[in-house]
């Protein structure tokens, strides 16, 4: 695609019309790194940063010798270690993520889905491990970082064979994916955010307590945020089947309210844990999760 | 009572059931919405569904409402009070007999089915005002439906009930009917019929809604009947005459029955077999005694005997005058003066032992122009036409559009005459050469012959070869348009023209692909080319020459001598019974109209059903209603209420409306 500029590629609606995950994220991560200096990790290893002086009990192999007979001071090099990172992205599937508005240009689930998937490229291509967690009242698909060939292939394949359904344990699903992760991880957390009072401060305390960076996505639809509807209408509730009658224009008012209150919450949350918080519209860009993704990253270092 | 000038527009009410069914459809269809997570959303709507559920049935009853007032209003209601007790039609009964005395009643055993219905009748409806009205061509009331009538309805059905000769018509009769009843409470209309569909078509009168009406199909027209249509008479030579009698059967099987033809002292007679459906001719020929004779065919009497008898007039018709136009050029002139030889033997003219219907002159084809050829009926052009001016030849078209017959034999050039016969819009044959001038392609003759043509009626040659056995040494190669008023009679035995006919308004024009040979005459006369000539011409001067023919009913004609004075009947004309009369020197014959022996009845529900719409021609049903008693008009009324309800509905639209927006 030579003429279409980055914004172009990373469009919502031209990459949500892709369906084959893999082409997907390819496109996108190949859009969206172009220009950017590749972010590469430093840690010990081969490539020089500094000297310092040396302390009694240093490794004497690290002594520079040429300074010590130039200058006669003893100087031990320091090294830049390099690390590989590992991101483990976690996918809600529960049926709330199967709601598509006349504004979206898809589900939230295919929305998500097509994140995870740029974001498990993007992980592949830069030597990090990724993995993909899915969930919805129990753990339907789990990819434990890794980065090997097979790992990349294995995660857009099981995005593709996902589909939405049933009703969401958050706290059962989430407890069990912090076993999977000994090591410290970036989680990157895709949901729409319908969590019960606790669920996400547990989850969150318990990752950084492991020592995880966490990113929170709340994956939202348009009809949700601004609640468009006119008419007298039967909701039902997409994990409940609960149905409730209403009118939309007169329960409009307090709807937003209540929901804009239930949004900040969840960014409180996230603050207090310090874990990155993006409200993601599904009319919006892929985009701000990619920078997200990137900024955490660069942070680190 | 509530009563409707176009009580039609009360079928439109149906339509009141579309807002229902759609009401009652979208009931229960309430809009429904998955949605990810209800927990913010507030239980708002119920009290406020209520209110819009109850808007929506009352906006619904008032639309049906103004609908219906809309529908009643174009319907234009009335109300037709009901007279008062001690009023003088309070109670009335009025029967009345609608007789057919048309010629199809004249069944065998029909008069004694009539009698015996109206004695039962009168014996059942004793009490009522009894009446009687006739009918064929026009209506007749016999008797008013009064008490009295009754026991003169009677008398006057055993010893003066007849039947006509005329066919019916029964509207201005049940016009006349529906006045009749009108001033009775319970009227009775019982039609004795036999619902014949010739004599029930056409009806306009429309009897008020109330009216009982009766038929009674013991009076059905029998099942079978087969009649005599016509005879037609033409002088042959050595004082003979040919008959020719058109039967035809009406019936669903096929018909045997012996006809016999009685012609003054000869008497004839032949077994004919007719098809179902169908029309046959039977030819006889007779030794012609006087000039004018009268004559009389009979067939095997059936259930339908008025239609099996024939009188009728034969003798010599006035002769026709036949113009021929030789060719003139040294070359021709020959050639054209076999061919007069030819055509004079052909219609007898040479031959003075017998009557001839022609007269024959001939000119040359230069002096056509100078001639008048008014007095003249048939113009045979012998070799000439190529000759003719263009003037000449619009002459000639005037003389056919009115009713002339030309017969033309080619020449030496017929491309030349063809182009010229194209040029005054006579035809669009086309000229494609000429065959046998070579003399390798002799020996073609005439092998086929149009059976729906003149020709093909007289003969019909079990097998092609049979027809004409004469060489054809040379003749004219066209190729015909296919248009209505072109058609070939004759085609050669390979299947080429060899006479055309050309029709221009009233008259026809034939075209001879080739040339008449003197030779020819010498074969035997019934397998000759002799007779078609003659039978042509005959045919081209039409069947109507004898005598006058007329349906019962029609007024004579009236003749004029040269000195003004008109000529008289031999005897009073009583032109509603068949029958043969002369008027001065011209026959005039009276028969019965054939559409009278068709057995096609109408159906008795869709007849009852026709007369009592209770509209007619567009008048409302109220105009048969007693005018001492006009019903009151309720439509201004029904237009005041529409628009009330308009303004209702306005109304509750905007209040309703109003109360939304504020909640």
């Amino acid at each position: 695609m030579p003429d279409l500029s980055i914004q172009e590629l990373l469009s919502p609606e031209l990459l949500l019309k892709i369906s084959d995950y893999s082409l997907l994220s390819r496109l996108a991560v190949k859009g969206f790194l172009s220009g950017i200096h590749p972010s590469t990790c430093h840690g010990s290893g081969n490539e020089f940063v500094q000297y310092r002086n040396y302390t009694p009990g240093d490794d004497l192999k690290l002594l520079d010798w040429k300074l010590l007979a130039r200058r006669n001071k003893l100087c031990t090099k320091i090294f830049a270690e390099e690390t590989n990172m590992r991101c483990a992205i976690v996918l809600d599937a529960s049926a709330s993520m199967a709601y598509k508005g006349k504004n979206a240009i898809g589900t939230k689930f295919h929305y998500a889905s097509a994140v995870a998937a740029c974001l498990a490229s993007l992980c592949h291509q830069q030597t990090d491990q990724a993995g993909l967690f899915i969930y919805a009242d129990k753990i339907l698909s789990a990819t434990p970082p890794g980065h090997n060939v097979g790992n990349i292939s294995h995660i857009l394949a099981t995005l593709q064979n996902v589909s939405p359904s049933n009703k969401a344990n958050h706290l059962l699903a989430l407890q069990k994916i912090g076993e999977y992760l000994k090591k410290r991880s970036l989680v990157v957390l895709l949901t729409d955010g319908y969590f019960q009072e606790k669920t996400l401060p547990y989850f969150l305390k318990q990752l950084k307590f492991s020592g995880h960076d966490c990113i929170v996505c709340q994956i939202l639809d348009p009809d949700e945020l601004h609640f468009p509807f006119q008419n007298t209408m039967q909701f039902i509730d997409s994990e409940t089947s609960e149905s409730r009658t209403a009118t939309a224009s007169l329960t409009r008012d307090e709807y937003l309210k209540k929901m804009n209150a239930f949004l900040e919450k969840t960014r409180q949350i996230c603050l207090n844990y310090q874990a990155d918080y993006l409200q993601i519209n599904t009319s919006q860009s892929i985009a701000p999760v990619l920078t997200s993704y990137l900024n955490m990253r660069g942070g680190k270092h | 009572m509530l009563t409707f000038a176009y009580p039609a527009f009360l079928g439109a009410l149906f339509a009141l059931a579309v807002p229902i069914i759609l009401h009652l459809l979208n009931r229960n269809h309430s809009q429904t919405l998955v949605f990810p997570s209800i927990q913010f959303l507030q239980k708002t709507a119920l009290p406020r569904e209520g209110r819009r559920k109850l808007r929506d049935l009352l906006l619904l009853l008032i639309r049906m409402l103004l609908f219906t007032l809309l529908i009643l209003l174009l319907a234009r209601p009335q109300w037709q009070k009901k007279e008062a007790p001690n009023a003088t039609s309070s109670g009335r009964k009025g029967l009345l007999f609608l007789l057919d005395q048309s010629v199809s009643m004249r069944t065998a055993g029909q008069r004694a089915r009539i009698q015996k219905i109206i004695t039962e009748q009168m014996k059942a409806y004793s009490d009522w005002d009894c009446g009687l009205i006739g009918f064929s061509q026009e209506p007749k009331i016999i008797f008013r439906p009064s008490q009295k009538a009754s026991q003169q309805i009677l008398k006057w059905a055993n010893n003066d009930l007849s039947f006509s000769f005329l066919t019916g018509d029964p509207d201005s009769a049940l016009k006349q009917a529906a006045v009749l009843l009108s001033p009775y409470d319970k009227k009775r209309l019982l039609v004795l019929s036999d619902c014949q569909s010739n004599t029930w078509k056409n009806i306009s009168a429309a009897l008020s809604v109330d009216t009982e009406i009766s038929f009674f199909p013991e009076l059905a027209l029998p099942p079978h009947n087969a009649a005599i249509i016509q005879v037609h008479s033409t002088p042959l030579n050595h004082k003979k005459l040919r008959l020719t009698v058109e039967l035809q059967n009406f019936g669903d099987s096929e018909e045997n029955r012996t006809l016999s033809v009685r012609l003054g002292s000869q008497h004839q007679q032949q077994h004919v077999s007719i098809g179902p459906q169908k029309n046959t001719f039977a030819i006889f020929i007779f030794d012609q005694k006087d000039i004018l004779i009268q004559g009389n065919a009979k067939l095997d009497l059936d259930a339908m005997p008025f239609d099996d008898q024939y009188s009728f007039w034969c003798g010599n018709p006035i002769q026709q005058k036949i113009l021929a136009v030789l060719d003139d050029s040294p070359k021709n002139s020959q050639a054209s003066a076999l061919e007069f030889f030819f055509l004079q033997k052909a219609m007898n003219t040479k031959t003075a032992k017998s009557y001839n219907l022609f007269s024959i002159q001939s000119i040359d084809s230069s002096l056509l122009s100078a001639i008048n050829l008014d007095d003249c009926q048939q113009l045979f052009l012998l070799g000439c036409a190529e000759h003719l001016s263009s003037d000449t030849w619009q002459k000639i078209t005037t003389f056919i559009k009115q009713g002339g017959s030309l017969f033309i034999t080619p020449g030496s050039s017929p491309q030349t005459a063809l182009h010229l016969m194209q040029q005054c819009g006579l035809t669009k044959t086309r000229f494609l050469g000429i065959i046998g001038s070579d003399s390798k392609q002799a020996g073609l003759g005439l092998g086929w012959v149009q059976p729906d043509s003149c020709l093909g009626r007289l003969f019909t040659p079990q097998h092609p070869s049979d027809l004409f056995l004469f060489a054809l040494h040379k003749y004219v190669h066209v190729s015909t348009p296919n248009q209505p008023n072109e058609k070939i009679i004759l085609k050669t035995l390979d299947q080429r023209p060899a006479l055309l006919q050309w029709t221009l308004e009233k008259g026809n024009a034939y075209f001879f692909t080739f040339n008449f040979t003197p030779q020819w005459s010498d074969f035997v006369l019934s397998q000759s080319f002799l007779p078609t000539i003659n039978e042509l011409c005959r045919c081209a001067i039409g069947e109507q020459t004898l005598s006058k023919k007329l349906y019962c009913g029609q007024t004579p004609p009236h003749y004029e001598q040269l000195n003004g004075t008109q000529d008289q009947p031999d005897r009073p004309i009583n032109y509603s019974e068949p029958g043969l009369y002369q008027i001065g020197a011209h026959p005039i014959e009276y028969h019965i109209d054939p559409k009278e022996s068709h057995l096609e009845v109408s159906k008795i529900d869709n007849l009852k059903r026709f007369l009592t719409r209770g509209i007619n021609k567009g008048l409302p049903q109220a105009e048969y209603a007693s005018p001492a008693n006009p019903p009151i008009k309720l439509w201004k009324w029904t237009a005041i209420l529409l628009a009330l309800m308009v303004l209702l509905e306005g109304i509750a639209m905007t209040t309703m409306d109003r109360k939304d927006t504020k909640h």
